[in-house]
């Protein structure tokens, strides 16, 4: 399903990525755990376009959609990149000027009214879009269990609402692979159960999942697959009873070691 | 009290000048200072620089200034003189559309980077995300400034005197003349106060029509 | 985007013109009178707060006065269409210069600084600077000498300025200039200052009137006259208009409409042509 081959990524100086490597099985969840400053964001953000690889592989189902030396290609064939993939904030990142179904459909929304205004589709088969559009983002709002919420705003949701709306949207979208980025970290401790049973509530063989996590708990329960980061390398990939239970390096028993006494 | 009667009609005829110019600055400018915005904050280097040197100049010298090189340099330059209204609402329309401009770009600056990333996420082009995701919040955030950009515009229209256009503060010395009468002058204060008040409550209405979310 | 762009260059283009054309010329040798029958317009620039040459009347809301008929009459003369513009008196020879206006008529004193600037017609009335003071004052001030050190006023870039500084008695006196001279009076009326020099025609007209109330205040000093001076009609420098104006003047006089014109607004003792 994704093949991710020596991917680099500089800041300047400094090597965040340095030659990422791994591929992942459609329906498999894969938690990419490390400390702070490993490159696990950066990864997922080279992933997702929102910076750009300075070289390396991304390969979804077959297709090269990034080579080295690719340039950002125009609009149309970077949203096809693009939508392969979904990604959750840790930050939720919802508009806040729109209501949560608004938030939901708006980008199904803008895309439709988009060809419309090609004469790709007409007025009437628009209007059928969008309100295709509407029962979806319900069914989706559903799914994460906010139906009575569609009209309210960002502002009037809990965190852990609001992460959960930022997982339908993403959802709205039908992506190959469902990125998270640390969807826990901005939230009161009380609220990360709400948002993990919902991830949780995803595994299916249809979704693919990256995850990167400060919970590791969630990571051993209902992921497939551990990546360990640090100094921007995978030190080690393994199932999670690998990862937890007999990990190989130093770096990630240390890792572990700090982490569970602290917890 | 007839008397009073005319100086009334003698000053709303002034009035109207103000409210002309008041109206038409701000349905030019509005719009101008997002394009300069857009310039200033363009990755093409020596536009962003141009007006960066620009909103310097336009907003360093005084608005009078302005208005008297508008009017004037045409005729040293051998061009037909365009009116003294046409004039002072270049003048006027440029000022403000560059005042505007750094309000505009505040707001843009303002709005966290993630909004922009979150429509990009969802396969939305830039100018989409601008209009569909951006532009509101900035419109929110921009309000407050506005709105006292847009009550200064009000009392600034009088500056229309320098270059000879019968505004309210010129018919008011008008009746100076004759019949020398000083209380036009005073009076024509409740024109811009009636106006401004008209302005602020409109002004309310917007802010509150971006009060139902924060 | 890229028509926000264009646009944005248009506006900077525009704006760089008007800053960078201090120094431009118009160039063409086409005397001044036949650009001004090319476009058709004779564009008069009047202060219209400048009564009873130029002011807003109470009745009609349109300005009227002595020098906007006699404008008209001389436009009616020479068979072109005139255009009343109303200016700000103290850009009025910028005006000129820069063609927004193509000729200064208003009360316009005829000195030798202006002469450097502007073409005069022929003198077409007579002004004298008088010295105007508050009534209760009328036993203090009644010769120059005795306002030597007096709180003195004119109205700034006006001939008094000048008159001022020639007397021997008042040109070391502290001068303060306004621009509006109703409001000078009302100086005078307060107490603000003590004496003030302005235009007869214009102190005459503002004492006739009995609604602004300064009338029972304020006096003219009777006998002291700073200097007697002429109102002429500006053209632009080695224009040939001014002669153009004259001769329609002159036939005004002929068949009496400027007499006529004169008398409607009371100043026929001035008239001098």
């Amino acid at each position: 399903m994704l093949e991710i081959n020596n991917l680099t990524k500089k800041f300047g100086a400094v090597e965040v990525l340095k030659g990422i490597t791994f591929s992942l099985n459609k329906g498999e969840i894969v938690a990419v755990i490390g400390s702070s400053g490993s490159g696990k964001s950066t990864l997922l953000r080279c992933i997702n376009f929102l910076e750009k690889a300075d070289s390396g592989e991304i390969i979804v189902d077959g297709e090269i959609i990034y080579k080295t030396g690719d340039v950002i290609g125009n609009d149309a064939e970077m949203r096809e990149k693009r939508l392969h993939f979904g990604l959750v904030f840790q930050a939720f990142n919802l508009f806040p000027q729109l209501s949560i179904l608004k938030n939901i459909t708006l980008a199904l929304d803008v895309a439709d009214k988009a060809r419309c205004k090609k004469k790709q589709i007409s007025k009437v088969e628009l209007s059928i879009a969008s309100e295709k559009n509407k029962q979806q983002g319900m069914k989706i709002l559903e799914e994460v269990g906010l139906t009575e919420k569609i009209d309210a705003y960002p502002f009037q949701l809990s965190g852990g609402q609001q992460q959960r709306v930022a997982i339908a949207r993403a959802l709205a979208l039908s992506p190959d692979i469902l990125c998270f980025d640390e969807p826990t970290s901005a939230l009161d401790p009380e609220l990360t159960g709400e948002v993990l049973r919902v991830i949780k509530g995803l595994k299916s063989p249809d979704n693919t999942m990256i995850i990167v996590t400060h919970e590791m708990e969630f990571a051993k329960n209902v992921a497939d697959k551990i990546i360990f980061m640090s100094e921007g390398i995978i030190e080690e990939i393994g199932t999670p009873k690998e990862i937890f239970e007999n990990p190989q390096s130093e770096k990630t028993k240390n890792f572990l070691k700090q982490y569970f006494n602290k917890h | 009290m007839e008397q009073f009667f005319d100086v009334t009609i003698i000053l709303l005829q002034g009035f109207w000048t103000n409210i002309l110019i008041f109206a038409l600055t701000l349905l030019i400018s509005i719009p101008l200072g997002l394009v300069v915005t857009f310039g200033s904050m363009s990755k093409f280097k020596p536009l962003a620089y141009l007006s960066k040197i620009l909103v310097w100049i336009v907003r360093g010298t005084p608005l009078m200034l302005q208005i008297f090189i508008i009017y004037y340099i045409p005729g040293f330059l051998g061009i037909p003189a365009s009116s003294q209204l046409t004039s002072v609402i270049i003048a006027f329309a440029v000022n403000y559309a560059f005042y505007f401009s750094e309000i505009y770009r505040g707001g843009i600056e303002g709005v966290p980077k993630g909004q922009y990333e979150a429509g990009m996420v969802l396969g939305m082009t830039k100018p989409q995300i601008f209009k569909n995701i951006i532009l509101l919040q900035v419109a929110k955030k921009i309000v407050p400034s506005m709105s006292n950009e847009v009550i200064t515009l009000v009392k600034d229209t009088s500056l229309a005197s320098v270059i000879g256009l019968t505004e309210i503060i010129k018919s008011s010395t008008q009746l100076m003349s004759s019949p020398g009468i000083l209380y036009p002058l005073f009076y024509s204060g409740i024109f811009f106060l009636v106006f401004n008040g008209i302005v602020t409550l409109g002004l309310n209405k917007i802010e509150k029509k971006f009060s139902y979310y924060n | 985007m890229k028509k926000s762009v264009i646009s944005f260059v248009l506006v900077i283009g525009m704006v760089f013109t008007m800053a960078l054309g201090m120094t431009g010329c118009g160039g063409e040798e086409v005397s001044d009178w036949d650009y001004i029958v090319e476009k058709g317009t004779l564009i008069v620039g009047y202060d219209n707060a400048f009564a009873p040459m130029g002011f807003v009347d109470l009745e009609t809301k349109k300005d009227v006065g002595f020098d906007l008929d006699l404008a008209m009459a001389v436009g009616e003369k020479l068979g072109i269409e005139i255009v009343l513009k109303p200016i700000t008196w103290t850009t009025k020879e910028l005006e000129l210069k820069s063609k927004t206006i193509d000729l200064i008529w208003n009360g316009y004193t005829i000195t030798p600084e202006r002469e450097n600037m502007v073409d005069f017609t022929i003198p077409y009335m007579q002004n004298q600077q008088v010295v105007v003071i508050n009534k209760k004052n009328a036993e203090k001030y009644t010769t120059f000498e005795s306002m030597k050190g007096a709180k003195t006023m004119a109205q700034a870039g006006s001939t008094a300025m000048g008159a001022i500084a020639s007397n021997e008695f008042m040109k070391d006196n502290d001068l303060k200039t306004l621009d509006q001279n109703p409001l000078i009076l009302k100086e005078l009326q307060f107490g603000y200052v003590d004496v003030a020099v302005m235009d007869y025609v214009v102190v005459n007209y503002l004492l006739a009137q009995t609604e602004n109330g300064i009338a029972e205040d304020l006096m003219i000093v009777e006998g002291l006259e700073l200097a007697s001076e002429e109102y002429g009609i500006g053209a632009r420098k080695d224009s040939d208009t001014t002669e153009k104006i004259n001769e329609a003047l002159l036939e005004l006089k002929e068949d009496g409409t400027l007499a006529e014109i004169a008398k409607k607004w009371g100043l026929e003792d001035l008239c001098l042509v």
